[in-house]
């Protein structure tokens, strides 16, 4: 039986998830290696499920970017390796 | 000489520092847009706003809204984004924005088309608190991710 890699992910949170924060410091889990970024978004859901029991955040999920440090990832863009991540909720400055 | 200023920080926003970057002796328009922290907000009492940012991500989008409006209105232009992270009071600055161009419409549209982007495309958020004790995330536009 062949095991499926997995990497680290530590997440940082932003606006409307900043509730989900634990003193200030990033989520951390593990993904399959290779994941795409529209997988990790359901991965993301269920970990905050977890973690929360009434998380009811799954569309402000579907609505938000997933970054890394220096852009942000398209939906078909793979993690291929452990990384900091930023969630970017819909935006609004000004 | 230095063009451009983007900077995305905690402390209070100086209009002067606005006017002192965006003027050039060669150009004959500056013009200075500041967006503050407003006591309504449909219906509701605002006794603060918190903004949140992403920051070197929010500052790298200000740079490009910059660089797409120079290459629209022109090389000439000296622009200069201020915004805040952090909780604000009601009539506090939260963003500033001064354009020095040759011309009028150029330092007008520039301008312009600067916050609009931002509210658009800074990964940077507004939290409101309410006089009742509530508070609310606002709702805004999600980023592209293609």
């Amino acid at each position: 039986m062949t095991t499926v890699p997995v990497i680290d992910i530590k997440l940082n949170l932003f606006g409307a998830f900043r509730k989900y924060e634990s003193k200030g410091t990033p989520i951390s889990f593990q993904v399959h290696e290779s994941m795409s970024v529209k997988m990790f978004k359901k991965r993301l859901a269920d970990r905050l499920r977890e973690l929360f029991p009434d998380f009811t955040d799954e569309q402000l999920i579907e609505d938000s970017a997933i970054a890394d440090e220096t852009r942000v990832l398209s939906q078909d863009h793979f993690l291929t390796g452990s990384c900091n991540l930023l969630i970017l909720p819909p935006v609004c400055g000004g | 000489m230095k063009k451009v200023l983007c900077e995305i920080r905690h402390e209070r926003i100086d209009p002067s520092r606005v006017f002192e970057f965006a003027s050039d002796f060669s150009h004959g328009a500056q013009t200075f847009f500041f967006g503050s922290v407003r006591a309504k907000n449909q219906g509701r009492e605002v006794i603060a706003v918190g903004y949140d940012a992403a920051i070197p991500l929010a500052e790298k989008a200000l740079e490009e809204i910059v660089t797409e409006a120079i290459s629209k209105w022109g090389v000439e232009l000296k622009i200069c984004i201020l915004h805040r992270v952090g909780k604000l009071s009601v009539g506090e600055i939260s963003v500033a924005i001064g354009v020095s161009s040759p011309h009028r419409d150029e330092a007008y549209l520039a301008s312009r088309y600067i916050i609009e982007q931002i509210k658009l495309r800074a990964p940077i958020w507004k939290k409101e608190f309410y006089s009742d004790g509530e508070t609310e995330w606002l709702k805004g536009h999600a980023l592209c991710q293609h």
